[in-house]
C-alpha cells in the first residue's frame, strides 16, 4: 500500500507539464505502484479565488475512489468557512492554503483563523513550501516560498491543529521541528518530495533524528517524476516497518478516513 | 541543440521535473543522450526508471550505454574493449 499525499491535477501556469489530467495522474500512479493520491487543483493556486476550483476537485474525487481531495481555502475571502464545511462533509483528506501565492500573510490572523477551523473540523492543514526548483522558475514567477516561521506560528496557534507540510527540504524541516515543542512536533508531518535521498544523507539523517513517524510519502507529480520518491526509499537502508509508516500508515494517522 | 549534432547531453542533475525528459528527447534525440547521475543517484535513477516507460528497449540501451560507448575513446568501457 502506498499513499501519495502530494499530487496535483490540472494545468500548471508557468510551463508545459504533460500528464496533468486525472486520467494521466492515475496512469502515473499505476506506473510506479501508488494506490491512493491526495490531489490538489493545481491551477487554482494562482486564481484570485482558489476555492473556485474545489467543485471540480470534489466532483473528480467522487468519481475516482483512489483520489482524496485537498480543497483550497483562502481565509481572507468571504464565505471561506463554507469551503471548510464542504470539505468535511465530502471526506476531504486535508485543507490546503498557499498564503504567499494568495498574497496574504502566511502567519497572519486569517491563517490563524483557518488553522482553528481546520482543528475544529478535524482536518489537517496542508502547506506547500514550493512548487518548483527556484533555479527553474519562470522569470515572472516571483512569489516567496512558504517561510518556516509561519509553520511554527500556525502549529503553535492551536493545540489540536495537525499540519502536513509538502515540498520542504532538510533545512526547513529541521528549523521547524527543532524549534517546536515535542507536543507541537507530534502534530506535524513532512512529505519526502523535496528531501534528498541517497547518497546524500538528508533523508537518512532526518529519519534518525526526527523519526519515521513524522514523514509521509509524497511525489509532487506530475510536476515531478513520481519515480524519484520511490527511488530514494529504494536506495535507503530502512526497516520494512519504517518504510510502511512513511508510505501509508502515517498518512492515515494525519488524516484518518 | 537541434542545430549542433556534435553536442551530447547527459541526464544528470537534481531536476526531476515532469516533461523534462520529453523536452530533452525532442530537442536532442535519443541518439545524443547519455546517462549520468551527478552523484545525486536518487534523481538519476528516477529518470532512468521513467525512460524505461517511454522508450523502446533498443533506445533505452542507447541512453544507458551505447551512446557513451560510441563517443568516448575505444576501451573506455568493457563493452568497447
Amino acid at each position: 500500500m502506498r499513499t501519495d499525499v502530494s499530487a496535483f491535477v490540472g494545468a500548471y501556469p508557468w510551463r508545459k507539464v504533460p500528464g496533468t489530467s486525472p486520467e494521466a495522474v492515475l496512469a502515473g500512479m499505476d506506473r510506479v505502484g501508488i494506490d491512493e493520491a491526495w490531489i490538489t487543483h493545481l491551477p487554482g493556486v494562482w486564481w484570485r479565488d482558489p476555492m473556485e476550483g474545489n467543485a471540480w476537485l470534489h466532483e473528480t474525487t467522487s468519481r475516482e475512489p483512489r483520489f482524496r481531495a485537498v480543497p483550497a481555502v483562502h481565509p481572507e475571502l468571504p464565505h471561506w468557512d463554507e469551503a471548510v464545511t464542504e470539505a468535511r462533509s465530502r471526506g476531504a483528506a486535508a485543507l490546503r492554503a498557499d498564503p504567499t501565492w494568495y498574497g496574504i500573510d502566511p502567519g497572519g490572523s486569517a491563517m490563524v483563523s483557518l488553522a482553528a477551523a481546520c482543528a475544529d473540523a478535524d482536518l489537517p492543514l496542508m502547506l506547500t513550501v514550493r512548487f518548483e526548483d527556484g533555479r527553474q522558475r519562470h522569470p515572472n514567477d516571483r512569489t516567496d516560498e512558504l517561510p518556516a516561521w509561519a509553520v511554527r506560528r500556525l502549529i503553535r496557534s492551536n493545540p489540536r491543529l495537525r499540519i502536513v507540510v509538502t515540498h520542504a527540504d532538510r533545512g526547513f524541516i529541521e528549523e521547524v521541528h527543532f524549534g517546536a515543542t515535542p507536543a507541537e512536533a507530534e502534530r506535524l508531518w513532512w512529505d519526502i518530495t523535496w528531501v534528498w535521498g541517497p547518497p546524500e544523507d538528508h533523508l537518512e539523517t532526518l529519519l534518525q533524528t526526527i523519526g519515521p513517524e513524522r514523514f509521509v510519502f509524497g511525489t509532487g507529480q506530475p510536476l515531478r517524476l513520481p519515480e524519484n520518491s520511490i527511488a530514494k526509499l529504494d536506495l535507503l537502508t530502512i526497516s520494512g516497518e519504517a518504510r510502511e509508516r512513511i508510505e501509508f500508515a502515517n498518512a492515515g494517522v494525519a488524516s484518518p478516513r | 541543440m537541434r542545430s549542433v549534432p556534435n553536442v551530447f547531453v547527459d541526464l544528470s542533475g537534481s531536476g526531476v521535473d515532469g516533461g523534462m525528459l520529453e523536452a530533452c528527447l525532442n530537442a536532442a534525440g535519443v541518439e545524443r543522450l547519455v546517462w549520468g547521475c551527478d552523484l545525486t543517484i536518487d534523481t538519476g535513477w528516477a529518470k532512468l526508471r521513467y525512460l524505461e516507460h517511454i522508450l523502446t528497449a533498443p533506445d533505452l540501451d542507447q541512453v544507458r550505454f551505447r551512446n557513451a560507448v560510441r563517443i568516448f575513446p575505444s576501451g573506455s568501457f568493457p563493452e568497447s574493449a
